[in-house]
């Protein structure tokens, strides 16, 4: 039985975590920085505790700290949501040791997947289509650059524990390897304190598609739709679709299947890992429809009410604290669940998107939020409300559901228009293009979307501003 | 980039604590920018100077005593806070006398114990925790008066 549950993030996933336990009858303890006092999570939970300053190491990524909370206030677990300490194996295995439950999957499962070139290798293993590359990681930059040889270019080289793009790096000339190895080598050292990399592949226009992974401790695997979120911008998400345009029906279940086996692949595991919890298993989409394993995330993903709102009204939330109480099978039934309808998610930062996407942190001075007919908002922000400097600047995920892709994008033009934000920049406008472009009104699009049509943005945005002036 | 916009940078790196940042604009553009630390005040000075007179502390102002010859000693990390013995031997009271260095209490975390120490000699004007309560970071624990000012 889990009664009281320590909330180890901040932001509208605080938000979003508080309000499902509510529901579920749960008291919630939220944990927070100085630069975050005024935060709508601090507001919501029946208890909260400044654990540190605004510097993510001495609060939210301060594990002592935060299990100090759980012991003071006797918590029964802990949710870590996504980013800070969620897939950080450590953590999930000390707050075992403490006696909480970490709603999450087993610790031993996160390591193993937290090291990309160990997962991959174990995938490739297993029959599960991974990109050409290295066997493992490489020994030396001379090696690396000798099975790029082999695979040809361009290649990536990649951190074996990295993430969000640190460490990796493109390579398109064989001169370039070397001294490209290395800069990726000290980069991944520095972010991760480990500087081994692997080599791969490096697809030309890829498509990001990924399956949310939902498992239970009784060993049952389900695949809860597609989603696709190639709108991207230096491997951060801007706008997410559930399901993608990019998948015939009999590919959607292939690529499914293949994510039950990615998850099965680690249950038959020689250590008796049985992999639980959400997870999301990533993929690379190319022009002709061949699909490849990228990684696999052991954690919420930010983009998770995509698929909420078109398979099965499942709270992903509910299901966590479900599966980490450990009574029974979780409620679900059919191993593979499509998506129903469409559904699109914006992801609104304070960035200004007509100077290179800069940071703009602030105070909303005017905040309207967009509602109606499946339209959701998931945000922390509200009216005099603060953005800090110090964190990720999203003001929050717009999410729209419609019968079809037409219906769904519509309906998220009409929320756009509706939302108002002043007082700090946000991306609200380039949203807006994405989504009136005809490219991706077409479905022809790619991870290079945003970096193809930001010239085009900023004429529009220009023009604009001229026939303002005159 | 504008002015305003470096300005902004400047900003961030001053509200957190960061002593290098870098911005990557464009594919081919990239602007590094370091900051000394003895410009400001760095986190790892504030979180020194939380036991020390708050009035030095950015940020803290709302919380800072505006008499200067008061001490506010907070609280630098989240736990449970008791006085400095077990049997309550030594219970501090409004207007005791404490030496600079003296053991005022103590807080304890999961895995470590903070003893809280008089950082100046001077006299308890305030105590504003009790035994057991739980502390957050920067919770005001004691105001102290200084002796000199005090004598003067």
């Amino acid at each position: 039985m889990i009664s009281k549950i320590l909330i180890a993030n901040r932001g509208e996933i605080a938000v979003r975590i508080i309000r499902t336990c509510k529901s579920l009858d749960i008291r919630t303890v939220a944990i927070y920085s100085e630069a975050d006092k005024d935060s709508l999570h601090v507001k919501m939970a029946d208890e909260a505790y400044c654990i540190g300053p605004a510097r993510p190491d001495l609060s939210y990524l301060n594990m002592e700290a935060i299990l100090t909370v759980a012991q003071m206030t006797e918590c029964d677990a802990i949710h870590p949501g996504y980013g800070f300490l969620s897939e950080n194996p450590e953590f999930a295995e000390k707050t075992e040791q403490f006696g909480c439950v970490f709603i999450g999957p087993n610790y031993k499962a996160i390591r193993l997947l937290g090291q990309k070139s160990v997962a991959r290798d174990i995938m490739k293993k297993a029959g599960i289509p991974v990109m050409p590359g290295s066997d493992s990681c490489i020994s030396s930059p001379e090696e690396g650059a000798k099975i790029a040889a082999e695979i040809g270019y361009p290649v990536l080289i990649k951190a074996t524990s990295g993430g969000g793009g640190k460490g990796m790096r493109l390579v398109e000339k064989p001169e370039d390897f070397i001294k490209l190895c290395q800069t990726a080598q000290a980069e991944a050292a520095s972010a991760f304190g480990d500087d081994r990399v692997y080599v791969e592949k490096y697809m030309l226009n890829p498509r990001h598609i990924e399956v949310q992974i939902v498992a239970d401790q009784w060993g049952r695997v389900f695949a809860l739709g597609v989603r696709e979120c190639s709108i991207q911008r230096r491997h951060q998400k801007l706008l997410e679709e559930s399901s993608s345009v990019a998948l015939t029906p009999e590919l959607r279940k292939k690529i499914a299947e293949t994510a039950l086996k990615v998850v099965r692949t680690i249950n038959n595991g020689k250590d008796g890992v049985i992999y639980h919890n959400l997870g999301t298993v990533e993929f690379l989409l190319d022009e002709d429809g061949h699909f490849f394993f990228m990684e696999m995330n052991t954690r919420l993903q930010v983009e998770h009410p995509v698929t909420e709102m078109t398979c099965g009204g499942y709270d992903l939330v509910a299901l966590q604290i479900a599966d980490a109480m450990k009574e029974e099978p979780l409620p679900l039934e059919n191993e593979i669940l499509d998506n129903h309808g469409w559904a699109i998610e914006c992801r609104i930062n304070a960035e200004d998107p007509t100077s290179a996407f800069v940071p703009s942190p602030g105070t909303i001075e005017k905040y309207v939020a967009p509602g109606g007919l499946n339209v959701r908002l998931d945000t922390a922000v509200y009216q005099g409300y603060k953005i800090p400097s110090c964190y990720d600047t999203m003001i929050g995920k717009l999410i729209v559901w419609g019968n079809n892709r037409d219906e769904a994008i519509s309906r998220m033009l009409v929320a756009l228009d509706e939302f108002e934000i002043e007082g700090v920049a946000n991306t609200i406008s380039f949203h807006k293009y994405i989504l009136n472009n005809r490219d991706f009104y077409n479905g022809r699009f790619s991870t290079a979307f945003v970096e193809k049509h930001y010239d085009d943005y900023m004429n529009k945005i220009k023009l604009s501003q001229k026939q303002k002036k005159d | 980039m504008e002015i305003s916009q470096l300005e902004q940078i400047y900003q961030i790196l001053s509200d957190n604590g960061f002593d290098e940042i870098e911005l990557r604009l464009g594919t081919t553009d990239r602007i590094k920018m370091a900051r000394s630390v003895s410009s400001g005040v760095s986190q790892s000075q504030k979180n020194t100077a939380i036991l020390n007179n708050t009035a030095n502390i950015e940020g803290q102002s709302k919380e800072t005593n505006t008499d200067s010859n008061k001490t506010e000693i907070r609280s630098e990390l989240v736990g449970v806070f008791q006085f400095m013995d077990e049997d309550e031997s030594f219970f501090p009271k409004v207007g005791d006398e404490v030496a600079m260095g003296e053991k005022l209490g103590k807080i304890l975390s999961l895995n470590s114990i903070k003893e809280i120490k008089s950082p100046i000699d001077g006299r308890i004007c305030e105590i504003s925790v009790k035994k057991n309560d739980i502390i957050d970071y920067g919770h005001l624990l004691f105001v102290l008066e200084d002796s000199s000012d005090i004598k003067s």
